[in-house]
């Protein structure tokens, strides 16, 4: 709301008068006051949220910085330079940063998937925002949506049958004589599950963007002469970006904390940061360590919205599209 | 390219609707709904499959029939519908006051963005940094796992997208259908009863049903939060395909996909773009 709605607003709201009211009256007036309507209809909401969101996020905080029970044993920085392994890096072992390579990978994948699924996402918005004839729009948007809202955990093992030595695409290849691909149980795999869970958050942004995009401005371009893919790298590319980037950062930052793809299609290439999380909780049972590793996760997504909306993008412009998320 | 191709394309869009949407882009179009689609009826055709892989298939309905059989996973999806509905009743009553909460008050200077990014702040952070978190905050209650916690990690996680479309509601409702309500003398219990309820009312079940979907689909936050003892079916599943994979998974995938793609298509409808 603007400075000018405020003042418009005070001067219309009835100024409380407290020397000539009786205290019934001003009790009244409070209640029907803006902040007491608004504390009491935000209030039990925010206060659920700092119970059960932010305090359980909170005492991972407090248990990376404790060397076992919090506020029992001691304060310590010992989970995160083991994290970081101070003496591999003293020692120029860097091929011992096991922890910080994993997380390397995963920053690394989340690239490729968000590049990938920026290409993908590019042409079926195109169609569905400029081409797509009237009529069929609802249906082949909400095409779209749909599998969004499907559980993506049956989406991702669906992949183990096509993907698998003798799944569907390596049974086509070997019939037509073709040798057989590894395209599960590896890096390869994780790519292609977290493309196919995460596009839709490319996907959606991009095509408000481009359903907002003037379709008089192409025919302009395609009228003074440019071709079908000019038109395109200088007016519809250079317009919807924002649109684009918005979902970017979503898949960015969604991938890069990605469990259940990299688990069920991975295998040991494929492995992602999440996964050792887990396996401080699940089977080594070091809670500080593995709190210390979230927090550093924490860290790398917040530090990603930070840098994306440094960078003028709209990361609030995509936030309302998350269906099943991981 | 003919003489009456170019003549089009000089003249521009007026002559021919289509220009622009060149069969490469068509083509590009169908293939991702192809990729979209693919995996979802892999599901289909592997649970009327009668062999495992490959591409040789035999048509069979044992893996449905064998369902009834299977009290575990009876019992899992059985619970997850209940769990669904306890969310979605409480998710949905919380949205509707929130959504009231950040659209209809005039908030002093910055503590309304505030409130509207606390809210959302759930979107951000992934949902495995949750998971975590509530499973030590529960067991430092010593509540442990189970219902309780499973319940409320997943009114957390939709509540955000349940507040979302019920405050679009909200912010396109008509205000002076209320106001004459008030100026024909119904007090605001009334008004709120007979004129804002039934106009927000689309919107409201849209968010009980993308809450309901939401819940019954999660996985993350159940996975860490839930016991032997209750065991959610997203759970089930993934123990089931962690190790080989056993043919009766695709079939109640293919239940559960059923039920999702239902209840997100109806949501859609409800909700106004």
């Amino acid at each position: 709301m603007s400075s000018q709605d405020d003042v418009a607003a005070d001067a219309v709201r009835p100024q409380p008068t407290p020397e000539t009211g009786t205290l019934r009256e001003r009790v009244l007036e409070w209640a029907d006051s803006e902040v007491f309507k608004g504390a009491i209809s935000l209030g039990p909401i925010l206060l659920l949220l700092t119970v059960f969101y932010a305090v359980p996020v909170a005492l991972l905080l407090v248990y990376s910085i404790f060397v076992e029970d919090p506020f029992a044993s001691g304060l310590t920085f010992e989970h995160f330079s083991r994290f970081v392994d101070v003496s591999a890096i003293t020692s120029l072992q860097f091929s011992e940063l096991s922890y910080v390579r994993l997380l390397g990978r995963s920053i690394g994948i989340a690239v490729i998937v968000t590049v990938l699924s920026l290409v993908i996402s590019y042409p079926i918005t195109y169609y569905l925002g400029q081409h797509a004839p009237e009529r069929w729009k609802i249906a082949l948007v909400m095409l779209v949506i749909i599998p969004f809202w499907t559980s993506y955990l049956i989406r991702t093992y669906a992949w183990i049958p096509i993907l698998s030595n003798n799944g569907f695409i390596n049974s086509a290849l070997t019939t037509v004589g073709l040798p057989s691909l590894p395209l599960l149980n590896n890096y390869v795999g994780s790519i292609i599950g977290l493309v196919y869970v995460f596009v839709p958050f490319t996907i959606l942004p991009l095509y408000a963007s481009m359903e907002g995009l003037d379709s008089s401005l192409i025919e302009a371009a395609r009228d003074l002469g440019a071709s079908r893919w000019e038109a395109f790298r200088e007016v519809v590319f250079p317009l919807t970006l924002p649109g684009a980037l918005a979902g970017g950062v979503f898949v960015f930052i969604k991938t890069a904390a990605a469990y259940v793809t990299p688990s069920l299609l991975g295998g040991t290439s494929g492995r992602m940061y999440a996964q050792v999380i887990e396996t401080q909780f699940g089977t080594a049972f070091n809670w500080n360590f593995g709190a210390a590793l979230a927090v550093i996760l924490v860290v790398v997504v917040l530090g990603t919205i930070w840098i994306a909306m440094r960078w003028g993008i709209d990361v609030k412009g995509s936030r309302g599209l998350g269906g099943g998320g991981l | 390219m003919s003489v009456a191709d170019s003549i089009r394309d000089r003249v521009g869009s007026d002559s021919d609707p289509n220009d622009g949407a060149g069969s490469g882009l068509k083509l590009a179009t169908l293939l991702t709904y192809l990729f979209l689609y693919g995996p979802i009826l892999v599901v289909v055709l592997m649970s009327f499959d009668a062999g495992r892989y490959g591409l040789r298939w035999d048509f069979t309905t044992e893996w449905y029939a064998s369902l009834a059989t299977r009290s575990d996973l009876i019992g899992s999806l059985w619970l997850s519908i209940q769990i669904g509905i306890v969310v979605m009743i409480i998710s949905t009553v919380l949205a509707v006051v929130a959504a009231f909460g950040l659209s209809r008050f005039d908030w002093p200077k910055r503590k309304g963005p505030i409130a509207t990014y606390l809210i959302f702040v759930p979107l951000t952070l992934p949902i495995i940094i949750y998971g975590i978190g509530l499973f030590v905050f529960f067991t430092q209650l010593g509540i442990g796992r189970g219902f309780v916690p499973i319940v409320v990690g997943h009114v957390l996680y939709t509540l955000p997208f349940a507040t979302l479309v019920v405050g679009a509601g909200v912010i396109g409702l008509d205000r002076t259908l209320e106001e004459a309500a008030m100026d024909l003398g119904a007090d605001p219990l009334t008004t709120f009863r007979e004129v804002t309820l039934p106009a927000l009312m689309p919107n409201i079940v849209a968010a009980a049903l993308f809450s309901f979907t939401l819940s019954f689909d999660e996985f993350l936050i159940s996975f860490f939060v839930s016991g032997s003892g209750a065991v959610p079916l997203p759970v089930r599943i993934w123990g089931m395909v962690r190790a080989d994979i056993e043919p009766e998974v695709y079939a109640i995938s293919v239940i559960v996909l059923l039920i999702s793609i239902v209840i997100a298509a109806m949501a859609t409808r409800l909700r106004r773009f």
